[in-house]
């Protein structure tokens, strides 16, 4: 069994991070095509207050098991080069991103069909949980669609 | 015998605090009796278990020192 890859970060992902990771690619040179998908936090309306940030928690122990086996199963099922997946903890604001998800392959269509897959594996079956904040301090938690 | 019971989100919020343990059950059922017991409200929410971090889906026998997690619904990504 592979090691288990660190998925969770403290606070939200910065763009930075984002472009680093993508230039980190570039001495792979069987790689053809990369997809990314990022989770951004949107201000929903709740009863007439918008939602500030989002405070995100884990059950973490089992949620990177869960990471890992959505990972193998990804790696079975696609042909992929590499993938990598990371998830806030803790607080993210409006427009900032909580989610990160790349994939990269020789050719475009495993990165499409494997970038989808793996986003909808992982929200609903990791159990990570969302407080929304509003503007006036309340809260209310959220649930995927 | 002795349950660690995990609580998670709004239900870490509706019980006021993170983990308890249960003594003298035997399954998930019991648990679930037992901790509505300490809160009826609990049968408001909507919630899955897990035992030793797996989801059960059907009322499972319990073990000394098994961990039972209440977790409500999934919001990441």
């Amino acid at each position: 069994m592979k090691k288990k890859k660190k998925v969770f970060v403290q606070g939200p992902i910065a763009p930075d991070f984002i472009s680093k990771s993508i230039a980190n690619h570039q001495s792979k040179t069987d790689i053809g095509a990369h997809a990314i998908f990022l989770g951004q936090v949107r201000a929903d309306e709740i009863e007439g207050k918008t939602v500030e940030s989002i405070d995100y928690t884990a059950y973490e122990e089992m949620a990177e098991d869960a990471f890992h086996n959505i990972r193998e199963a990804t790696f079975e099922k696609y042909e992929l080069s590499c993938m990598h997946i990371y998830h806030s903890l803790g607080n993210v604001k409006v427009g900032e991103i909580g989610f990160f998800v790349f994939v990269s392959s020789p050719h475009r269509q495993a990165s499409f069909d494997a970038i989808e897959y793996l986003v909808n594996e992982i929200k609903a079956n990791v159990p990570i949980f969302g407080k929304e904040i509003l503007q006036d301090g309340a809260h209310q938690w959220k649930v995927n669609q | 015998m002795e349950v660690k019971v995990l609580f998670f989100a709004q239900i870490q919020e509706l019980f006021g605090v993170s983990e308890i343990i249960l003594s003298d059950i035997q399954t998930t059922e019991e648990a679930i009796d037992a901790l509505l017991k300490h809160q009826p409200k609990l049968s408001n929410y909507t919630y899955i278990l897990a035992v030793n971090e797996k989801i059960v889906k059907s009322n499972q026998s319990l073990q000394n020192n098994d961990v039972l997690a209440i977790l409500p619904p999934f919001a990441g990504g």
